[in-house]
Order: C-alpha cells, then structure tokens, then sequence
C-alpha cells in the first residue's frame, strides 16, 4: 500500500483529473436520464453509449494511477515471507510483466482500432465511427506501460516499498 | 497441455505476487498464441469485456461507498446504536457488528467497511476493555456480511456472468442470508464477551440521548431503503439506484452533517476512480483468459471431473464449501467468480441448483473466506487499524467463522432464506 | 490446400432454443457428421468470442477470431449498411416480401456486397419478423407508443424508428435486455415470437404483444474468406449444402406456430401464458407507416435507393 512513498516525477495529478471528470460525467448523464425520464418527455437515453465508454476510460487511468501506486489485487501473502531484496526483485519482476500485458494491448488494440477505422464500423446506438472509442483502449495502455516503468525504476532505486 | 500451461503460468504468477488481472491476461494471451489463434481476441476481450451497460453499477456503487465514508455516517451510527444498545459486556462488539451491516447495506466490498468501521469503533471498544485481536476479529467478520446485504459488487459480478440471474433479484436474495449471517456473528460475539468479561469497563461513558443520535442516525439508515427502495419499485436500474444514493450522500453531508467541502468531492471521485480501475482491470483482462479456457475447452473436463467424484449434492456442496473458503482467504469475490463460475456454473446446472440461491451460497462462502486466517483481505485491514498480529486472532475469529458456517448451513438446507424475498417481489 | 484446423469456431448471437442460434448448431452439426469429422465445426453461443457483442461479429472474422458465423442481419448493418435493407419500416409485409428479397436478385446483390467484405455467404436464414411487445398497454396505433422505452439491439435506424413513433428508443446488449425488463429499466422491445417465447419475456412483464411485422431479421450463414479457400472444392460445396439445409430448418423454425398452414401453436402459447396479443391491421400499419416515412426515406439512400427500387418491385409482385 501507498502513502509514505514518494510521488513520480509526472505527477498523478495529471490522469486523478481526468479520471474525476470521467466518473462525474458518468453520475451526472446518468442522473440526467433518471429526472428527465420522469419529469419531461425528451429521452438522453443515447447518452447512455457515452457513459459506457466513460467506464473505460475510469478503468485504464484508475489503472494507470493503481499502478503507479502498487495498488493492484494481487496475492501478497507468499511475497510477503520473503527477505526484502527478493520482494523487491519480486515486485520488479510483476512490473514487467504489466508492461508486458499492458504493451500487447497498446499494440494490438491500436491494430483493432486502426481495422475499425477501415472497415468503417459504426457505434450501436448512435452510429459514431466506433474507433473513436476503441482507440482509448491503447492510448490508455499506453499510460499504464509508462506508469509501470516509472514504477520499476523507483523500485529498482529502492524508493518505493 | 496448453490447458496445463494456462494454469499452472496463472498459479505461478498469482503466488509470486503478480497483480491478478496481469496474470489473467497474459496467461490467457500466451495460450491464445500457442494454440495458434488470433491474438486479437485479446484486445477484442478486453474492451468488450468492460463496455457493458450493467458493469456500469460497479463504479457507481464504489461512488456511494465513497461518498458515505466521508460524510461521518459510520460514526454517528455508532452513537445512535451505542445509544440504544447501552454500555454492558459486548454491547460495543454488537454495537460494531449492526453498524457494519447497516454499512453494508450502503457500499458493496468488504474491505472498505471493514476499514470505515475500524476506524470508528477501534478507539472505544479498546477504553470499554476488548481486547484488540478480538476487536479486529469482530470487525472483519462483520466486514464480511457487506458483500451479502445489498448492494454487492460480487452479486453484480455474478449476475451479468450468469444468464437469468438478474441483479435485482440477486440483491433480494442476499438480504437475509446477510442479516443472518450478522445475527449469528452477534451471537458470537456476545457469547464471548460474556464468557470472558469484556466490554462495560469505560470510565468516561458519555450518556447519549436516544432520540438526538437517531436524529442524526436516521439519513445513514435511510440510505439502504433509498437504494432498494428505488431498485424495487422498478423506477430504475441497479446503475441509477447507485446515483441516486450519491446525489442523497451528497446532500446529507453538504446540508445535513455539513460535513463535506467541494474538495471531499474531488478526493471522493479520485478515490472511485482509482478502486473502480483496480476492480474493472480485473473484469477486462478475465475475459481474455476466460476466452482462453473456453476456446481450449477447459472448462467443461473440470466440471465433469468435480461431478464424476459422484459425491452426490450434499457431498460436492461440502466439498464447494471447503475449496471456495479457502480460496477466499487469498482473493475477493469478484475475482473468484471471474475465475471459477465457467466451472461451478455447470456443476449447478448438474445438480439444478437455482443459479440465484447458488450465488448467494457461493458469496457467503467467499465472506467467510475473507476473515479466515491465516490469511484475509478484511481480516488485514482490521488488524492494521487495531495493531496486532493475524495470529493473535486466531483464538476469538475462529469462532465467528463458525458461526458463520452455521449461518451458511441453514441458507443451504433452506434455499427459501434466500430465495422468498426476491420471490414476493417479484423479480426472481 | 493448407492443413485443415482442429476446430472452427462459429459464433451466434443467443443460444438454443431461438430459431437463429439452433440453425449454427445444426449446420456444425451437419457438416462435422457429413465430413467424418475433417471439418470440425464447434459453436460458441451467446456471442462470447466477442465478450459478448454481438455487433464484433463481423470485424472479428476479418480478423481471424471466428472462422465461421451465423449473423443477425441487424448486428452487421452498422457496417454493411446495405443490410439496412431489412430494416426499412413496412417493407416487407410478410413471409412472402421476405422470401421475394432473399431469392431474388437483391439477395444476390447482397450478397456480393457482403463478399467485399472477406466473408462468404453460405445461406439466407431468418431469425423472424420483429414484434413489438410491452408492459404497459396494448400498442394498436402511434399514439399507444408515445413515452414507452424501448429497447433495441443496435444500429441507429432503429433509434430514429422509434422516436418517429413518439417513443424513447434505448440501445442495449442482449444480454443486457432480461435484468432491464425485470427492473422496469425499459418498458418494452421487439424481437421475433419464438425469441420472446424461448426466453419467457411474459415473465418479464411483457404482457402486451403487437404483431405488426415492421422489420424483419434475416440469418445469414457465413463463412471467413481465407478458411473456405483452405478447403477443397468438394468440401466448400459440403459446407455450403449443409448450410443451406440448416436454413431451410431455420426459416421452418421462425416462422412455426403463427398461423401459417394452420399452425397456431405459437399463439396459443402466448395465450396460455396470459399474453394479449394485437395482430395489426393493414390500415393500422399504414398509420404506423406514414409516421416512419421519413426515416423509410433517408435510410433509403443510406442502403442505395436504386437497391430498395428493386426490392419495392419484388416484394409488391410477390404479395399480390
Ligand atoms: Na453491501
Ligand atoms: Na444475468
């Protein structure tokens, strides 16, 4: 868990904006579906396909700041019993592997968006050009890489724990 | 045997510390390349996985956790059941108990409550004269009823992975399995506190008038039924319920308490936002090694072996009982289901288990899993706020575990438990 | 040749019992059988190659995920938007409209424009013609719509549809459609009869059902360009004849029960379950009819208006 540690460089600041502005943006349409629903007789409901894509937005760059952090689910509990340069080379060890995960869908999700792109896809409900948002998938990604390697660098200097 | 390397490369990861959704994720990704399939399935996955309308609830649900745990709710709880309940030997304990399931009806994971209610209780159950190991003990298990009583992101989890189950229907089910699995926590804890005195032993006991604290107690007691209430009546969507239950946080911490300031706002949607990517990672990145077994056809030699055991309902119910608790030593709910329901789903299905009832077995099991040492998610928070060792509860949480246990028992025997709200109301 | 594979995937959207689903596993059926096996066909059910969205279908095949399919015409018209064609409010009329388009040489330009799209079709199936039901009330003309939610699977033809009718149209997964019904979320959606048997919609509070015929959803039987031309000649033919006998049944299977040649069982079920039914006149479609004009119109020029000229020509000879 966090808090003693020191901030990276680029501060978080920078995705915890974006990521409250999503989740608000989340609340709010959906509240606005609700009241308008009920007191009037226009309908937001296409803003609802918005709303989903918002949801993956909140979950790269919670991830992105999770990963940053070290705050991810994962089984602490056998790292635990180990001396502490292993759990460092342990946890050094899970943070390329992130990269890793989070690199093949830079790259392979920048390959779905760019064949959404061609093959001219459609969303369901509103029939915007879908890649518009599948492309977070890898922007996103892509910030989580970059969090993990500021990560294992601060690991592998010793400053994070 | 590329089933075999699935597995065993998701085990090694998982015990070396590797955080969960990475390990699904690439574990199903390398068996997607070994078995010469497309690799885009895995982006595919990963983002159908996640824009669903019903997974909308999670990082809703999260929001009014958030929400409640700024605005003092917890605390003034405790006043209003401290209150009512008075100041004898394991008053406080059962005080901690009923306020985690009041909080349990207001946010849907364990640790989090687990967390709010340590914070508030830790203090003075230690001046009323509890021992800390029993204190962390009774706040973990009571933790654990939170992903039972409505709402419950384990229960969204399930519902939107399990055709015919909804979530309303689902909530419903949990309620009463959630109060009994309290009720029978209370009796363990009182039970305790008399055996071995505790609790009654504060000196500077301030007399609390009964109808002040409920005055103030009441808008936290009011948020359940605004929940439920509002998903009942078929207004809205378990997601619209959720922000319902924001917008009333909100107002009770900004007019009521007056306890909130735009920058609690701020922090509050950061906070969501963070534990919701932690949460929805998982969900995105399970989908990839979920397409993985099913394409391998994993799932369905795992399912036929459990059953060709032929332990007979009870025996592979006991059995269930066993492997689900001490899984749920290690992982939360919503990764158990992620991992396990492709098998446990066609073993109910052999059994013709109602895939409701089941859940709700199934969550219990996880919740009690979950304050089970040696090792427990809520079980760890509780002890770090109490400040003592996992070990130094064994003695007092062992018997809350079987109190639980008993509680499962009788949800088993009689599915009607669960099964007769969602069922009067319609949305079974 | 290339080695044939171990398994070929087929994705559906839904699962048996509905007409649509049971026709991809009757076609794997066939073909695994009648090759001994060389073909291997298995069917993944309910989408969940693509997480569950239905509408990944046709992508995921140009990309090599699923090797073989059977689509809801709907789920692939946000891409093929000639496929849009089915869905022109009023076009069709009946079985007769629907067989007219799908035999005739709109059929065959389809499918044409379908095989720039790396994918081969195989056969024409149905998945039915689309009914409206609800909780609330029974729908005989467009003021009964007015306010109503109702849920649609995807493309924005029929979000414009309904809001011509004075509805508020919701887009939605399948699988996100049971839980929004219980909850009273959406108050209605539309969606062939042997679905809204199969999956028990009157226990969804659908009590009000409209048969209206609106729009219909042809199956098409597909299969991934580069996985047929790893075949042999005879064994293309094989995948195909199978194909088209899996059609045949699904078409049987769609339209079973609703009054063709005497067979009402289907609406006899419905009544046994406490369904009232409308069955819309043709003047009470034509006043639903004048009030989608202009969606009819637009999306006209979408799919290609010398194409629905065509299919106008070949549904009006077949109906009269
Ligand atoms: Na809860
Ligand atoms: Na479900």
């Amino acid at each position: 868990m966090a808090g003693e540690q020191p901030e990276p460089r680029i501060p978080l600041k920078i995705e915890e904006v974006l990521m409250a502005a999503a989740m608000g943006a989340m609340a709010l349409i959906t509240a606005a579906n609700v009241v308008t629903r009920y007191l009037t007789n226009v309908s937001l409901a296409f803003t609802e396909e918005y709303s989903v894509v918002l949801m993956v937005v909140v979950a790269l760059l919670g991830t992105a700041v999770a990963t940053a952090r070290g705050r991810h689910i994962s089984i602490d509990f056998f790292v635990g019993l180990m001396s502490p340069r292993r759990r460092q080379l342990a946890e050094a060890f899970a943070l390329l592997l992130t990269m890793l995960c989070f690199g093949l869908l830079v790259v392979f999700g920048a390959s779905l968006t760019w064949d959404e792109y061609r093959y001219e896809v459609l969303s369901n409900g509103l029939g915007t050009p879908n890649w518009w948002y599948t492309g977070w998938l890898p922007l996103l990604s892509l910030v989580v890489v970059l969090r993990a390697a500021g990560r294992l660098v601060r690991v592998l200097k010793g400053q994070a724990a | 045997m590329i089933g075999a390397t699935l597995f065993l490369g998701f085990g090694v990861l998982l015990v070396a510390g590797v955080p969960i959704g990475v390990a699904l994720g690439l574990a199903g990704a390398f068996c997607i390349w070994l078995a010469d399939q497309s690799i885009m399935a895995m982006p595919t996955s990963v983002y159908a996985g996640i824009a669903k309308y019903p997974l909308m609830a999670i990082p809703m649900f999260v929001l009014v956790g958030s929400v409640f745990d700024r605005t003092g709710v917890a605390l003034r709880l405790v006043r209003f059941a401290t209150a009512l309940v008075g100041a004898g030997r394991g008053a406080l304990a059962s005080v901690a108990v009923l306020v985690a399931m009041v909080m349990g009806g207001i946010s849907g994971s364990g640790p989090a409550t687990s967390a709010a209610v340590g914070q508030v209780v830790t203090r003075g159950m230690v001046r009323d004269g509890y021992p800390r190991p029993f204190i962390a003990s009774t706040v973990a298990a009571a933790a654990s009823t939170d992903i039972l009583i409505p709402p419950s992101i384990a229960f969204i989890v399930y519902a939107v992975m399990v055709p015919g189950v909804s979530v309303p229907a689902i909530f419903m089910a949990g309620m009463f399995p959630g109060l009994l699995a309290g009720c029978a926590i209370i009796v363990a804890v009182l039970l305790i506190s008399w055996l071995c005195d505790f609790g009654g032993k504060s000196p500077d006991r301030e007399t609390l008038s009964i109808w002040r604290s409920f005055r103030e107690a009441i808008w936290g007691l009011m948020a359940p039924v605004v929940i439920l209430g509002s998903m009942r009546a078929g207004f809205v969507t378990p997601t619209e319920a959720a922000v319902m239950a924001v917008f009333y946080g909100l107002f009770v911490g900004f007019v009521v308490y007056r306890s909130l300031t735009l920058r609690d706002v701020y922090e509050m949607l950061v906070e969501a936002a963070e534990l919701s990517g932690i949460i929805l990672v998982v969900i995105a990145l399970a989908t990839v090694f979920a397409w993985s077994t099913s394409t391998l056809g994993l799932v369905q030699p795992v399912a036929d072996w459990i059953v060709g055991l032929d332990l007979g309902a009870n025996g592979t119910m006991a059995l269930l009982v066993v492997a689900i608790v001490v899984v749920g030593m290690f992982l939360d709910g919503v990764s158990i289901f992620l991992i396990l329901l492709p098998v446990l789903m066609p073993i109910a299905r052999h059994f013709d288990w109602d895939p409701t009832w089941f859940g709700v077995v199934l969550t219990m099991k996880i919740a009690i899993g979950q304050f089970t040492p040696p090792m427990a998610v809520n079980l760890m928070v509780s002890c770090r706020i109490a400040e003592v060792s996992m070990e130094s509860t064994i003695p007092w949480v062992i018997w809350m575990v079987l109190a639980m246990l008993v509680a499962l028992a009788l949800v088993v025997i009689f599915p009607g438990i669960a099964l007769w709200l969602p069922g009067v109301m319609g949305v079974l | 040749q290339t080695q044939y594979k171990a398994e070929y995937k087929v994705s559906v959207v839904g699962n048996r019992p509905i007409a649509l689903a049971d026709g991809a596993f009757r076609w794997a059926e066939l073909v695994t059988e009648r090759s001994g096996g060389r073909i291997n066909m298995k069917v993944y059910p309910g989408s969940q190659l693509v997480g569950g969205d239905q509408t990944r279908e046709l992508v995921a095949m140009r990309q090599g995920i699923i090797d073989m399919a059977t689509f809801s015409t709907i789920n692939i018209s946000p891409q093929v938007r000639e496929m849009n064609i089915f869905s022109l409010p009023f076009l069709l009329g009946d079985a007769r409209g629907f067989d007219a388009l799908i035999r005739g040489e709109v059929g065959r330009e389809l499918e044409r424009v379908i095989a720039t799209r790396d994918v081969v079709p195989m056969a024409w199936g149905e998945n039915g013609f689309r009914e409206i039901s609800n909780s609330k009330r029974p729908i005989r003309e467009p003021a009964d719509l007015r306010g109503l939610k109702i849920r649609f699977a995807a493309g924005a033809i029929f979000s414009e549809i309904f809001t011509a009718l004075g509805a508020n149209p919701v887009q939605m997964s399948f699988a996100d459609l049971q839980p929004a019904l219980s909850t009273g979320a959406v108050d209605g959606q539309e969606n062939p009869v042997n679905l809204f048997l199969a999956l028990r919609m009157d226990a969804l509070a659908q009590k009000h059902l409209t048969l209206w015929n609106y729009v219909a959803d042809a199956g098409l039987f597909v299969v991934a360009k580069p996985v047929l031309e790893s075949f042999t000649p005879a064994d293309r033919d094989l995948v195909k004849a199978c194909a088209m006998e899996a059609a045949e049944a699904q078409i049987r299977a769609s339209r079973a029960g609703l009054g063709q040649n005497g067979d009402r069982a289907s609406l006899e079920e419905l009544a046994r379950r406490g369904v009232a039914v409308v069955t819309s006149t043709d003047a009470e479609k034509q006043a639903f009819a004048r009030l989608t004009k202009p969606v009819y119109d637009k999306w006209a020029q979408t799919v290609g208006t010398d194409l629905v000229r065509r299919a106008e020509a070949a549904v009006r000879a077949a109906r009269s």
